[in-house]
């Protein structure tokens, strides 16, 4: 029979190396689904990773595309930390796309860095208030968050459908579910010389900002003790209510960010789909990133590509983006297996 | 007598150097209830353990019904007739009753012949007076019920061993009673019981035989004639050298430090988990500069009575004022700063997956800026392990690669050397090797002659007495007396009864 028992002294090199052998397993077994297809593999990646890191149009797009994952992922993080499994970061994108579309078309007399600062602040409060319903409700209740945070993710999906179907819609819009676009003060500033919009490194510095939280600070360490157990937390007087709320908050205004960037970075304009499911991506990357804030980052980036990866696949060799989606869920599987070698080790 | 079981020269022992059973010799007879009695600890979960076939031995043999076995599963277990109802249930909440047994006796068939089924079951309840509703979900059951299901679930797999693990201490009176009617049932038409216990007077009412196990070594076995209250306790618990009762230098030393009284217990009542009163209208005071010793038999009250004063559970009725302020007008940190607990269960008091150092501020980070790379806080991580030896390379070591031994002995260094105002100390040299027990005795006296006051609850009666200043025995919830500890028969005497 066999056994899993724990691993001891796991080296950064041993983790590294089972993850990359978990990304080129997917990889591989995509390369297959692709043959299968009736695409060739090779061509396929080599013009894919071209077209991606390599090419500086593609890059730029990788990193405007990593943008709203890699706030829901820093967020994600630390409530995974803690043990507060919320899969609500996509209904916080939403949120926090409809805050700042509000906020830029209602304060639009305001100079253009005073309205952009209420903007964050505004689409801060709205993704951190989605997430504080849930939060309250595991708090108090002991609500399960999955679920909650779930049905949280509908009902923001579907008021942004109402609004751009409805009363927000652009009546030059051709009919599609659009609002107009926002005034020009409202749009973000680009990075000098390239043309990504400042989100990105707004989530760089609060990467950094987490990770001194984790690191040197009491709330940091008590969200860190809740999270690997919970009776020990409450041996030691910490609240669970204000371990819970605190990284629900911080993980719902990030989220609430990062749907602020694709409004007023990428889109300027609330549109139906604003994310495509970032905020599900944001799961698998922070996962890759073993909660890690600062790896978070360089996974989001990574997972940027991919779906620039995709549009290329997309529009060159005509693929369908459903296809995207199973190279997403072998990468997440194979994150798990690969995680699970990196704890524990197969013995008869 | 006819020998159903007989277990010879069997040895445990686990990492960490803790051995659980040192050539442990048991026979059980036909038409018998055997007690394994012992101490929390003293090795007989993991004799049954290896009975039932869920651990295996390091030497020894086990022959049943005469022949030699080799019992590498539950699975080889069953077949030879043997089955256990464990402490913790094996049911399944959300099933009923009926499915919960029928998926325990036919696991592999893929349809559940219910008539049949319900025919055997009903047979069973006739021949031995139990009875539970079948169709009747396993949440909505009572803890006696649920006990029932699993028995019925062992009968029906054809034991004719069983074997209960600590059955009565999820049990209200009425349910005991009941339970032990089926035990003496069930060995009338030749079966036999092995009762796993730490109550004397469980013991005395349904066994034929009582053995009696303390620290993984077999003490002696007596036939229920020759067995009593007395002649149990002292199997028990180690009073054969009563020359430990001697510190009384150590113990006069406190007298001359002012003894303030430091908290009040006032009729305090508290229940555990089932609701079922465990501690009963208790009443003391603690002064600083003292040690009150609990002295008991585990499961009479004191954990729950640790946990209530330790702010970790709420009394039913009674009030708790700690430093001239109810228990409650305290945030549990507050509390925590100036009531240090060592509890029973030491995986209540660490993060398993944080470091030594991060684990030794756990109970005292409130009262300084908290960074975990302050020289201060890898000091203090690094004085705790050399004092306390904990075997670890540094104190950055994950905790939950310690040793059972060696994560309660951070517990017990991080909650002495913060010099609490008042420490509660369940059992905190249990799991130590000798001279770091040695040691914690001496750091709780330190603490003491510090002016704190220490509650002491333990099993080990050595310590209680080398320790105490008073000692409180506790049975099933009440304080029977306050004792001085030089009084050893006294103290003694009222433990058995």
């Amino acid at each position: 029979m066999f056994k899993f028992i724990p691993r001891e002294n796991v080296t950064l090199k041993f983790i590294i190396m089972i993850y990359s052998i978990a990304f080129v397993v997917a990889l591989v077994i995509y390369g297959f689904i692709l043959m299968v297809a009736g695409f060739n593999p090779i061509l396929a990646y080599s013009f894919m990773f071209n077209n991606v890191f390599l090419n500086p149009y593609g890059f730029s797009n990788t990193i405007i595309r990593s943008s709203a994952i890699m706030l829901s992922a820093l967020g994600l993080a630390i409530a995974y930390k803690a043990g507060i499994f919320t899969i609500g970061s996509e209904g916080q994108i939403y949120v926090g796309a409809i805050m700042s579309t509000w906020t830029a078309f209602t304060f639009a007399f305001l100079p253009s860095p005073i309205l952009l600062i209420l903007m964050i602040v505004l689409s801060f409060i709205g993704g951190a208030f989605w997430a504080f319903i849930p939060g309250i409700m595991r708090a108090l209740i002991n609500a399960n968050e999955v679920i909650s945070t779930l049905m949280m993710n509908y009902i923001a999906i579907l008021i942004v459908h109402y609004l751009v179907y409805g009363p927000w819609k652009d009546p030059k819009g051709y009919g599609f579910p659009i609002t107009p676009i926002i005034p020009s003060s409202a749009m973000l500033p680009l990075i000098p010389f390239t043309n990504i919009h400042i989100m990105p490194i707004i989530g760089l510095f609060i990467g950094i900002i987490l990770a001194y939280m984790m690191r040197y600070t009491r709330i940091g360490y008590e969200i860190k003790v809740f999270g690997d157990n919970p009776d020990a937390a409450r041996y030691s007087g910490i609240s669970s209510i204000k371990v819970i709320l605190t990284v629900m908050i911080i993980s719902g205004g990030l989220a609430g960010l990062g749907g602020m960037g694709e409004v007023a970075g990428f889109q300027h304009r609330l549109i139906s789909n604003i994310s495509p499911g970032y905020g599900y991506m944001a799961i698998i990357v922070v996962w890759l990133a073993r909660l890690n804030p600062l790896v978070t980052i360089i996974s989001s980036i990574l997972f940027g590509g991919m779906l620039v990866g995709a549009d290329v696949l997309q529009t060159r060799f005509s693929l369908p983006i459903s296809s995207i989606y199973t190279f997403e869920a072998l990468v997440l599987m194979l994150v798990l297996i690969a995680d699970l070698f990196s704890r524990y080790k197969l013995v008869r | 007598m006819d020998c159903v079981l007989e277990v010879k020269n069997v040895s445990k022992r686990f990492p960490g150097g803790i051995i659980a059973n040192d050539h442990v010799n048991f026979s059980l007879f036909r038409g018998e209830v055997h007690a394994l009695l012992g101490e929390n600890g003293a090795g007989k979960t993991t004799l049954m353990n290896i009975i039932y076939g869920i651990q295996q031995p390091d030497e020894g043999e086990i022959y049943v019904r005469g022949r030699r076995v080799v019992i590498k599963s539950p699975k080889d277990a069953i077949r030879l007739g043997i089955g256990m109802v464990h402490q913790h249930f094996t049911l399944i909440p959300n099933h009923t009753v009926l499915e919960n047994i029928a998926l325990a006796v036919n696991g592999s068939s893929l349809f559940i012949k219910s008539n049949v089924l319900h025919e055997k079951i009903m047979r069973l309840f006739n021949e031995y007076g139990l009875s539970v509703d079948l169709n009747r979900k396993i949440w909505q059951l009572s803890m006696g019920e649920r006990q029932k299901v699993e028995i019925i679930k062992t009968l029906l797999r054809g034991a004719s061993i069983l074997i209960f693990d600590e059955p009565t201490s999820v049990l209200t009176p009425m349910e005991t009673y009941g339970l032990f009617d089926f035990m003496r049932n069930f060995v009338k038409n030749g079966s036999s019981i092995i009762f796993i216990t730490h109550k004397l007077d469980e013991a005395l009412a349904v066994s034929h035989r009582i053995t009696v196990i303390r620290k993984g070594r077999i003490v002696g076995t007596v036939s229920r004639e020759e067995a009593n209250e007395q002649v149990l306790t002292s199997m028990m618990f180690d009073i054969s050298n009563s020359e430990t009762v001697n510190n009384k230098d150590m113990r006069g030393l406190n007298t001359q430090v002012d003894r303030v009284p430091l908290m009040y217990v006032n009729n305090l009542t508290v229940e555990n988990d089932n609701g079922i009163e465990a501690v009963k209208n208790v009443s003391f005071r603690l002064f600083s500069g003292e040690i009150l010793g609990i002295a008991g038999i585990t499961g009479n009250g004191q954990r729950e009575l640790a946990e209530a004063i330790a702010g970790l559970r709420k009394p039913k009725y009674g009030s708790i004022e700690i430093l001239g302020k109810p228990l409650n007008s305290y945030k549990l940190k507050e509390l925590r700063s100036l009531v240090g607990f060592i509890p029973e269960d030491p995986f209540l008091a660490v993060a398993p997956n944080l470091s030594i150092a991060e684990n030794m501020v756990l109970t005292n980070l409130y009262d300084r800026v908290f960074n975990i790379n302050d020289n201060k806080i890898l000091q203090f991580a690094q004085q705790a392990i050399m004092q306390f030896s904990v075997v670890a390379r540094d104190a950055s070591i994950r905790v939950g690669l310690l040793s059972g031994g060696n994560i309660q002995k951070i517990i017990v260094a991080r909650e002495i050397l913060r010099k609490p105002k008042i420490l509660v100390a369940s059992y905190p040299t249990r799991g130590l090797d000798v001279p770091t027990s040695l040691k914690v005795r001496s750091m709780l006296k330190w603490l003491k002659n510090n002016g704190s006051g220490v509650i002491l609850i333990s099993e080990d009666l050595d310590e209680l007495l080398e320790l105490s200043d008073r000692v409180a025995v506790i049975s099933k919830g009440v304080i029977k007396e306050f004792v001085s500890p030089n009084d050893v028969a006294k103290i003694v005497t009222l433990i058995s009864n």
